[in-house]
């Protein structure tokens, strides 16, 4: 299945392009954006896990949901704001 | 005292007298400076019900014990008094280098009461006070009056805290500038300043305070350092490279900005709208040079020039978050030029860019429903969106010339008072307008911004929009188990606060250094257990202000429309509402106060100690 991802953030997501992505049926958030990775020759710090959060098809979603076939997945930070 | 200069210094301006008062080490280590310490000298200096421009009425500048002692991110200072728009307790707090100079000056802290028949500044210089005449400065902006004292006092370095052409006409909004671009802006602090005919405090001293283990500090601000080199470096890097603004993008599709005055949502905006308006990409346009404030490694300032369009400037402060927001999202606008001169303009008149915007798009949103006239407006067309209107609304209140101007100088309710329209439109917490982080988005800030005993404030602590905000929403949504990590987030907020510290330091501080800066500092040695009791003694202080005006629960207002009563019908809060009455109860009960009274009970007071006066006006001694 393919899923739309745009990263938002892009200096937290450094060398991530956006774009359609191929991905397995039944792929997390986590899924796609390890593969967007692997396909960008990029690997996100381990500390992106609570800085990073996302709009799946414009709904807040987690790193262990479910992403659809044709999703979009926005890729946003998680701290926000001053 | 060390970690102090250990003096306060109490102005009279009716009769152009002053007190000089000992900091004692006591009242030092119970309420360690900022709001905690405000709110402990104006309870017991400020008699019940005061009404906020009487002579009675006190206003003050209180610095924190991290205030140019050598933490990292430890520049800010506070202005307490009482609200004029609340009616409550009142404090806000400012960056830049003004709180580490009152210290330099030789006070913590300097309050003022009385009223000076003419306009005055109180200049201090090293310890020394000395009432200037301020009769020519007095209707000049915040940037004329800056260069003026300046020039007269020959010193391009001195410190001081103004106001400009807003707090002199009392405006809900006015608030309080340094350093050009910093402001104490929310509650209306302006308006108390400017009710006392005090243009400016100026501070110059080169007083040197001694601190308890200054290796300690040296070691503290290394792991500082190394934490920013670390687990939040990239955070960090966004941060000082373009400012709070650095989210306005995410912030506008997760739904944490709002949208046409908090009624709409992402949809409404193009995506040209949004990017025009992000920091990063006025940065590349505008960007002259970065700042920071004292003691500051992260710098989340910089300074722009507009060399064409219509509003041409030099040397103007990057907008921040919220201003970008208020200017931005709320009315509709891409129109980053618009922004910025907006910014400018509320620097330059000494107004709360918050509220300010806020109110704008209130009455764009009133325009726009038909309950006023192209007329009414003297002309202007507010049709959501358009950038020239804002500047055209911004410039009438800034100028006051007009009598929508003045109307709108009451703010939102205000004006809609005056006008006796438009409170269906209102989005405010006990009367004073939102910063750019809903509620509905993180529902524990709509406990904060209806309860805090400063409503309507993202900085005080709480289920705030950080971790809170991106929690699964069957989590978040839930209303449950809310109140131990609520009670827990304030205490920390309320030792920022308190220590004088930057609200970055949530993330820019690593866990734990926050009380083992202040304990290098001041010696004071406080424990876990010292620590909960000092942030809830602050928050039970400020508290314990609104209680002796004769506040209750029924007084803490909120919009319906903030926590989603009707819910937003499109994006990613669609079909939100908060049970805030339950998140309420929840903060309450685990501080274990009457539900319908607020009253802690005597036990908690004595639990947490030096709240005597408190125990005494609730319970009789």
């Amino acid at each position: 299945m393919t899923v739309n991802v745009k990263f938002v953030c892009k200096d937290l997501t450094e060398g991530l392009v956006n774009g359609e992505y191929d991905v397995s049926d039944g792929a997390t958030v986590r899924g796609v954006v390890s593969e967007c990775e692997r396909v960008c020759g990029v690997t996100l710090p381990p500390e992106r896990d609570k800085q990073l959060q996302f709009l799946l098809n414009g709904k807040s979603a987690q790193w262990d949901y479910a992403v659809p076939d044709g999703a979009k997945l926005h890729v946003l930070r998680a701290i926000l704001g001053g | 005292m060390i970690g102090y200069a250990g003096k306060m210094l109490f102005v009279d301006l009716t009769d152009k007298t002053y007190e000089v008062r000992e900091l004692t080490e006591e009242l030092a280590k119970n309420y360690i400076g900022g709001p905690a310490l405000g709110a402990k000298i104006l309870y017991d200096e400020m008699p019940a019900n005061t009404p906020v421009f009487a002579p009675e009425s006190m206003l003050g500048f209180v610095s924190g014990p991290t205030n140019g002692t050598g933490p990292l991110m430890g520049g800010r200072y506070t202005v307490v008094s009482k609200s004029p728009v609340t009616g409550g307790w009142n404090d806000a707090n400012s960056g830049g280098e003004f709180g580490p100079k009152l210290r330099r000056s030789g006070y913590d802290a300097v309050f003022f009461k009385g009223i000076s028949d003419t306009p005055v500044y109180l200049f201090i210089d090293n310890g020394e006070v000395s009432f200037r005449d301020a009769s020519a400065v007095w209707g000049k902006t915040t940037i004329e009056t800056e260069n003026a004292i300046r020039a007269e006092l020959g010193d391009p370095k001195v410190g001081i805290a103004l106001i400009g052409p807003g707090g002199e006409r009392m405006s809900n909004m006015a608030c309080i500038m340094n350093d050009t671009h910093r402001a104490a802006g929310r509650g209306g602090t302006g308006a108390v300043m400017g009710s006392k005919r005090l243009k400016a405090l100026v501070v110059r001293g080169d007083l040197k305070i001694e601190v308890a283990d200054r290796p300690a500090i040296v070691a503290l601000n290394k792991a500082v350092v190394e934490w920013e080199k670390g687990p939040v470096a990239a955070v960090v890097a966004v941060m000082g490279a373009h400012g709070t603004g650095n989210g306005y993008e995410d912030s506008i599709l997760v739904g944490d900005a709002g949208i046409k005055n908090w009624g709409g949502w992402s949809g409404d905006l193009t995506e040209e709208q949004i990017e025009m308006v992000t920091s990063q990409a006025m940065d590349k346009l505008y960007k002259k040079k970065k700042f920071a404030c004292n003691a500051c490694p992260v710098g989340c300032g910089a300074i722009y020039e507009i060399k064409d369009g219509p509003w041409q400037l030099e040397d103007t402060g990057r907008p921040e978050y919220e201003t970008e927001g208020n200017f931005g999202s709320m009315v509709l606008s891409g129109d980053a030029q618009s922004v910025n001169y907006c910014n400018f303009l509320c620097n330059e008149y000494g107004y709360d860019t918050i509220s300010l915007g806020a109110t704008v798009a209130w009455l764009m949103e009133c325009y726009n429903e038909g309950l006023f006239t192209l007329d009414e407006m003297g002309g202007i067309d507010l049709t959501w969106g358009d950038g020239h209107a804002v500047v055209a609304i911004s410039e009438a209140i800034c100028r006051a010339d007009t009598e929508m101007g003045r109307a709108l100088n009451l703010a939102s309710r205000g004006a809609a008072e005056y006008w006796d329209r438009g409170y269906e439109y209102l989005v405010t917490a006990s009367g004073i307008e939102f910063p750019q982080h809903d509620a509905r988005r993180a529902p524990g800030l709509a406990r904060t911004y209806q309860y805090d005993p400063t409503p309507g404030r993202h900085v005080k602590g709480g289920l705030g929009f950080l971790d809170h905000g991106a929690e699964p929403p069957e989590q978040k949504y839930s209303f449950k188990d809310t109140g131990e990590r609520d009670v827990a987030d304030v205490i920390g907020l309320e030792i920022i606060n308190a220590g004088g510290y930057c609200q970055l330091s949530t993330f820019g501080l690593p866990p734990g250094s926050r009380i083992q800066l202040i304990n290098a500092v001041t010696g004071f040695g406080y424990d876990e257990d010292g620590e909960r009791r000092l942030g809830l003694r602050s928050y039970t202080m400020r508290h314990a202000f609104n209680l002796r005006e004769g506040m209750r629960r029924s007084d803490f207002t909120i919009s319906d429309r903030m926590v989603g009563k009707p819910p937003l019908e499109n994006g990613p809060l669609a079909g939100v509402t908060i049970d805030n009455e339950q998140l309420g109860d929840n903060f309450f009960n685990e501080l274990g106060w009457d539900l319908e009274t607020l009253f802690p009970p005597r036990a908690f007071l004595e639990e947490v100690g030096g709240l005597e006066p408190v125990i005494a006006d609730l319970y009789g001694e």
